[in-house]
């Protein structure tokens, strides 16, 4: 057994066809099956987009309506477009943007067929689906009149930016390819905030920002297609060079985000997530804990609050959500009691990850030794101090009034989410009440109402008796 | 993790990685195969540098490291087939591997339906059905019976001395005594 001759081997397509007819035969799935589900999609797609262009419809009828006046919403909605732009990013660097299955590496990509005409198809797709998307999503976010409405400018703009992103991104995955990409998604965050945070500070002081008297849309659109084709020729040469440890590396996120919708369970995604992100750091310095007067308590509580310190993004989240509620005063000043409950609820979340792994670990909890009640609150400490921080930080947006429905408030909030962080692994039996609307598995609802439950108490006691 | 490291494997031997848990074995196997990149240095397949993207180092290169996974919807054999046709190999090697391995009873089962030797056994086919001129193994012995290591041992003598590059990591110290040309211990002071 020597090494193949190149003319011996299939194509990419040839592979694919060989996979497809293979699996076909152990499928029983007659058209029938497949209609339904045709039907499904389709239903789906002609509720939610009928609703969408009935909506954008009646906006237009209306052109006077818009909910947006001054210059403030158009920065914050700059702010949201980077800081989104931003998490979007980190999110397609996660995966890869290409990436391949475990079982398609072993079978598939580890063989000579050729790499560029096995990745092409998902490139085009991935290229075609974000550019379409993206310039859907920016023409309806122009008709509602932040700017200058130019649906037909900010839709080019917008898929002429997606698909050179994803190109861009595409390159990167290269060995030795381009390094900025790496770089973007932090920097377009930063950016993002640093608008935020300029914005509400000028308007605390009484400058707002003018709004830019040019359109921009056709300035970014312009700009927009030759980067777009330049980034798009560059992946497309990248292709063939795209190697294995740059496709398995965003399997493992993509296979645990496909089984944390199909199960339910976001700790399947944040599982894999927290693994990575202390793979990527690697070593830290360890140091003794000091002993105290209740020393169990005491130490779980130092090792506590070393942890924080470690996760310097959990900490920025924190203060960003801070940030976010200070803009929201400037778009929906209606909105901000009820939205100072749910940043609250996140912020308070983000620090919450020690109780997160104690609840899903009963090895843990046995190992650390004594009550599951001294273990709790040992860990809810440091995020109940954080919550009150929190809390004294956004008062000049959300009010101050020291009362007891304000104790309240804060209390409902760090327990809705002290609920959430000690949700015990999700179990998928339990009753189903059967309604008029088809059954519903009750058990399964309750489980992931946990936390939000409480959450939604607060908010209606916010509503009913907040000034 | 892994610095200063240094070796050369002629065709027809076979280098054992040994060193504790920990040690860096299977990174290092993933890195000379492409699987994980590393910050620096170099791998060259028969003087030059070997690059996983280029369709003759694949063609060359039989690798079962321990993170091989099925297509649930595939049978054994039409596993085993898919590669052979990938790579432009001889249908009737599978056969022959099939029956070699003890996997004929399972030719038409799913994945799923293995036992975890079985799917180990599955993987380490996965080498034998197309050409190669280099293979590596990371921990091969792993949930092997009995017989099975000692058909592992066969095998991997068959492949020296039909020219075949081997380089594995194993902890099974009578599977090394067989096999082993030159051993790389790493990890250790």
């Amino acid at each position: 057994m020597s090494a193949a001759s190149a003319a011996a081997l299939p194509s990419a397509r040839e592979w694919r066809v060989w996979v497809r007819r293979a699996r076909r035969d152990h499928h029983a799935r007659s058209l029938g099956d497949v209609l339904t589900d045709v039907y499904m999609l389709l239903w789906l797609f002609l509720v939610y987009g009928g609703a969408l262009v009935a909506s954008v419809h009646r906006h237009l009828q209306h052109p006077s309506g818009t909910p947006f006046a001054g210059p403030e919403p158009f920065w914050v909605g700059v702010s949201v477009l980077l800081v989104g732009s931003g998490l979007v990013w980190q999110a397609l660097r996660a995966v890869g943007p290409l990436m391949a299955t475990p079982a398609e590496q072993a079978w598939g990509i580890s063989t000579p067929v050729s790499r560029r005409a096995w990745l092409s198809p998902r490139f085009v797709a991935l290229v075609l689906s974000t550019s379409v998307g993206l310039a859907l999503v920016a023409a309806a976010v122009s008709v509602l009149g932040l700017h200058h409405n130019e649906p037909g400018w900010a839709a080019l703009a917008a898929g002429a930016y997606g698909a050179a992103g994803i190109a861009s991104l595409v390159s990167a995955q290269t060995p030795g390819g381009w390094r900025w990409p790496r770089l973007a998604g932090g920097v377009l965050i930063g950016v993002g905030v640093l608008v935020a945070g300029t914005v509400v500070t000028a308007h605390y002081l009484g400058h707002p920002f003018p709004t830019p008297g040019i359109a921009l849309a056709p300035a970014l659109a312009l700009t927009g297609v030759p980067l777009c084709i330049l980034a798009l020729a560059f992946a497309w040469r990248s292709l063939p060079r795209v190697d294995m440890a740059a496709l398995s590396a965003g399997a493992e996120v993509a296979t645990a985000t496909m089984s944390a919708t199909v199960w339910l369970d976001p700790s399947l995604l944040s599982g894999v997530l927290e693994v990575r992100r202390w793979r990527h750091v690697g070593t830290v310095r360890s140091r003794p804990f000091h002993g105290g007067p209740w020393r169990r308590t005491w130490v779980l509580l130092q090792a506590e609050l070393r942890r924080q310190l470690r996760r310097p993004g959990a900490m920025a989240v924190w203060g960003g959500l801070a940030l976010a509620l200070y803009a929201l005063t400037m778009v929906a000043p209606s909105a901000v009691g009820v939205g100072r409950l749910l940043l609250g609820y996140v912020a308070a979340g983000r620090l919450m990850s020690g109780l997160r792994t104690l609840s899903s670990s009963p090895g843990l909890r046995r190992a650390l030794g004594g009550s599951g009640r001294e273990q709790r609150i040992a860990h809810l400490v440091v995020p109940a101090l954080g919550m009150v921080l929190w809390w004294a930080a956004t008062a000049p947006a959300g009010g101050v009034q020291l009362d007891v429905l304000e104790l309240l408030l804060i209390a409902g909030v760090v327990g809705a989410a002290f609920r959430a962080a000690t949700r015990p692994p999700m179990s998928y039996g339990g009753f189903v009440l059967e309604t008029p609307f088809g059954l519903i598995p009750m058990e399964l609802v309750l489980q992931l109402a946990r936390g939000p439950d409480l959450l939604g108490g607060v908010i209606v006691l916010r509503l009913l008796f907040g000034r | 993790m892994l610095d200063d490291i240094g070796f050369s494997l002629p065709a027809g031997q076979v280098l054992v990685v040994l060193g504790p848990n920990g040690a860096g074995k299977t990174t290092l196997l993933r890195c000379i195969v492409g699987a994980d990149r590393p910050d620096a240095g170099e791998v060259l397949l028969e003087g030059r540098p070997l690059d996983e993207t280029d369709p003759d180092v694949r063609a060359a290169m039989a690798v079962t490291l321990d993170d091989m996974d099925f297509f649930p919807d595939l049978s054994v054999v039409e596993h085993l087939e898919l590669l052979a046709y990938a790579h432009g190999g001889d249908p009737a090697w599978v056969q022959e591997v099939v029956t070699e391995l003890g996997l004929e009873s399972a030719r038409d089962q799913l994945p799923a339906t293995l036992s975890s030797g079985q799917r180990r056994r599955l993987a380490l086919a996965s080498c034998f059905v197309r050409p190669r001129k280099l293979l590596v193994l990371d921990e091969p012995e792993q949930r092997l019976d009995v017989r099975g290591r000692e058909w592992l041992a066969q095998r991997l003598l068959t492949e020296k001395a039909a020219g075949t590059a081997v380089l594995m990591a194993s902890h099974d110290p009578e599977l090394i005594d067989k096999v082993a040309d030159a051993r790389l211990v790493i990890g250790e002071p």
